[in-house]
């Protein structure tokens, strides 16, 4: 488990074994903004820099996204699919899911209610 | 839509301002520091006054997403490269709508009513990676005013008909 973490954001990567796939599983909580995406884009390239292609982003502590954080997780989608693998979103609140809907990004990136649910994404 | 009041006579001339001006409902008025440590504060701020007019969850979201993109614009592209300065938010409520006047002392011009935006769609069709926001304020907002306050300042004016409400 790693931790990165700015004041009004933290982020915990675990590691879950689903179906011979290594898949990281970044724990988010907070708000995601100019403030504080320096520390979420380090913690969104993490796994792919440690060779990690399969990741779960957990939103369901998050309670505000900032358009540079949906970009980003465009950009890692698409890294993590070049190189064999994707990412997935899970738990997002009514409030923000509602806005990753809205904007469209439910089209390019899977969205789940639970992290359980994610998991079995990957088998 | 009623015509503007004359502006409020502060430390800058401004264009537009709620004081003073008709069929105002309720007005919330605060000027905090040009860095990201606010921002947090002028979303909350946004979205209180936006749930005061008791708009819905998505609207209220929409509402707060447009007013921090205009303020972090602000910051990011002008205040830590120019010298900072404060922002002063002014949120009005009316019967049909929710308006915001950011006021900045911006040395940057940032005429958000011109610059060209691509569309949501092309953002995933084209692979863009810049942009966004620009996108998001579009589509989360009824209209967009702005005014050059010479020699130094924006003034950014985001309006918000309620649901249903006339445009």
């Amino acid at each position: 488990m790693s931790t990165i973490s700015d004041n009004e954001l933290s982020v915990q990567s675990t590691t879950e074994v689903v179906a011979d796939k290594e898949v990281q599983v970044l724990h988010c909580r907070g708000d995601v903004d100019t403030k504080t995406f320096d520390s979420f884009q380090a913690a969104m390239l993490q796994p792919l820099e440690q060779q990690h292609c399969h990741i779960i982003v957990d939103m369901s502590g998050v309670t505000y996204i900032h358009s540079t954080g949906y970009g980003l997780l465009l950009t890692v989608q698409r890294q993590a699919q070049a190189a064999g693998g994707k990412l997935v979103v899970a738990g997002f609140s009514s409030k923000v899911g509602s806005i990753f809907q809205l904007l469209g990004f439910d089209r390019v990136i899977p969205s789940f209610p639970t992290v359980e649910e994610a998991l079995q994404s990957f088998r | 839509m009623p015509p503007n009041p004359p502006a409020a006579s502060t430390t800058q001339a401004t264009f537009w301002s709620f004081d003073g001006a008709p069929q105002v409902l309720q007005s919330y008025r605060a000027e905090f520091a040009g860095s990201r440590d606010s921002l947090k504060a002028i979303r909350d701020l946004a979205e209180s006054a936006a749930a005061h007019a008791h708009m819905g969850e998505i609207a209220v979201t929409e509402f707060e997403m447009a007013v921090d993109e205009i303020c972090a614009n602000i910051v990011e592209h002008s205040y830590e490269k120019h010298g900072s300065h404060t922002l002063l938010i002014e949120i009005a409520l009316f019967s049909n709508r929710i308006e915001c006047i950011v006021t900045d002392h911006s040395a940057v011009r940032f005429p958000i009513t011109t610059a060209p935006t691509h569309g949501l769609d092309s953002f995933f069709q084209e692979e863009r990676k810049r942009g966004l926001g620009l996108d998001i304020i579009r589509h989360s907002l009824d209209k967009v005013e702005h005014q050059w306050l010479s020699p130094q300042g924006n003034q950014t004016r985001l309006i918000k008909f309620y649901s249903g409400q006339q445009q």
